[in-house]
């Protein structure tokens, strides 16, 4: 049912996403051809054009923001939650299906903004230079033990996995908000600022008694890359547990505490 | 066998208001019943916890023996008293939406429903009035050959006319095992179509008798009854 549930979920964002990725690719072409004509004729025409490019830019990271946070609390929380909470499906699925998709639209919005500047950028000139340096990078790469390897695949899980559980700090919110039962809006906020603040004075408290008790001694006189790596692994591991804690506070406030409007 | 529906001690308390207490309440298979009280009586609360979408705060609800979980919601169709569909989709989107989540969906009555309508299938939601949303809701949910129809308000939104296809739709669409509740303060419309009516006020059940009853008892309609049990 999570396959079903997360085909529906890219569908009905799809709808919102495309285009404005075909926008911001359409834009950028058109800035594109008045960079390589640079005539000082169409010197408004081309500040127009890249207003609106660094504009649409913007608006992807605002609005991948806002459909993050939409897609489930207008999806499962307010009147489309009568559809999703009464089919067969368990609250896991409902849950999986946003992230997954939130996850996905997350990375191709960052992707494709990446790609888009690339377009902008890229001469002759310019392409040569950045297919030497991949190539440098790749014979950098090779040349390296397997200690970095690892620190850069650490590193790409400690993204994706702050990616994981900043949505799942939004969703938790706003399960959490969804408790009270006037002034949802106003609560979810106050959750996600409460958790912050939380998280905030644990981790300060926490540094504090490491430095008097002098835990991380074991980190001094070792060596740069095992120091990367240990740091590496122990914030997985807290972004891995933050995430895991926002998850299941999630499923269970939707399955035992469930008070749709 | 089994009542389809087991409320025991059921109690919903909501911050500063008691929404349903103490409800006992068993409703039976292979009838269409009506769950009648005035506005704010309690109703969709009941109708809310049977599908899940409320928790009890004290007592047991159960649907087939189960209480509200996967298990019952692949049993019980239900028509809540808003539209809760994605506006953007087409009627034909819809259709394979719940074809593709309820194993007990009927494609083909339903776009033979749409037709007789005159509802076209690659019509958006967003693009309807509000009584043809209710008929296109309606006609999904019953659409289902499910063992429990959970219909609140299913008339309120509509005129007279749609109001009899409506309930021509109800009667000639349920299996004769299943059972149909109908939430409602429009009486003497839906009277005609009841086996059993629950009278509900204040959150507390006031009456549970059948039609045939009321009428050899009180020698009352039931619409009757409800005005002089509610008397303002």
């Amino acid at each position: 049912m999570l396959g079903r549930l997360l085909k529906y979920e890219i569908k009905s964002t799809a709808r919102i996403y495309l285009p404005l990725y075909l926008l911001l690719f359409l834009t950028a072409v058109i800035n594109k051809f008045f960079l390589s004509v640079n005539s000082e004729n169409l010197g408004i025409p081309m500040a127009i054009s890249m207003t609106a490019y660094v504009t649409i830019i913007v608006a992807i990271v605002v609005i991948t923001l806002v459909i993050t946070i939409q897609r489930f609390y207008k999806n499962l929380l307010q009147d489309e939650g009568y559809l999703m909470f009464t089919l067969p499906v368990s609250v896991d699925a409902n849950i999986l299906s946003k992230l997954l998709a939130a996850v996905l639209w997350n990375i191709a919005s960052t992707v494709i903004s990446f790609f888009s500047v690339l377009v902008l950028s890229v001469d002759r000139d310019m392409m040569g230079a950045l297919v030497e340096s991949w190539r440098e990078f790749q014979t950098f790469l090779a040349a390296q033990d397997f200690a970095v390897h690892w620190i850069i695949f650490q590193s790409i899980v400690l993204i994706l996995l702050s990616l994981v559980a900043g949505i799942l700090n939004l969703y938790v919110a706003m399960a959490i908000g969804h408790l009270v039962q006037k002034h949802r809006v106003a609560a979810s906020l106050g959750a996600f600022f409460l958790i912050g603040l939380v998280e905030q004075i644990a981790f300060t408290l926490f540094i504090e008694l490491a430095a008097k008790s002098n835990w991380f001694y074991f980190l001094h006189g070792m060596n740069p890359v095992d120091q990367a790596q240990w740091l590496l692994t122990a914030a997985i591991i807290v972004v891995a547990v933050l995430g895991a804690i926002y998850y299941f506070a999630t499923k269970y406030i939707l399955k035992n505490k469930l008070n749709l409007e | 066998m089994e009542p389809i529906l087991q409320c025991k001690n059921l109690t919903k308390v909501f911050p500063g208001k008691v929404a349903l207490s103490g409800v006992n309440l068993e409703v039976n298979r292979g009838r269409i019943v009506g769950l009648l009280g005035p506005n704010g009586s309690g109703k969709s609360t009941l109708i809310k916890m049977c599908n899940g979408l409320l928790t009890p705060t004290n007592g047991e609800l159960l649907v087939d023996g189960n209480a509200p979980g996967i298990e019952t919601k692949r049993i019980v169709s239900y028509l809540p008293e808003r539209t809760y569909l994605n506006d953007w989709m087409t009627v034909r989107n819809l259709v394979d939406f719940f074809d593709d989540f309820y194993t007990d969906f009927d494609k083909a009555k339903a776009y033979d429903m749409f037709q007789r309508l005159d509802i076209k299938s690659d019509a958006r939601l967003k693009t309807m009035s509000k009584g043809t949303k209710e008929k296109v809701q309606l006609i999904l949910v019953m659409s289902r050959n499910a063992s429990l129809y959970l219909l609140d308000e299913p008339i309120g939104g509509v005129d007279p006319a749609a109001r009899d296809y409506i309930l021509n739709t109800i009667i000639s669409n349920y299996s004769e095992n299943a059972t149909v509740m109908i939430s409602t303060h429009l009486i003497s419309d839906v009277e005609r179509i009841l086996d059993d009516i629950i009278f509900i006020n204040q959150g507390s059940i006031a009456l549970v008798s059948s039609v045939e009853e009321i009428r050899e008892k009180n020698n009352k309609s039931v619409d009757e009854l409800f005005r002089e049990v509610f008397r303002c």
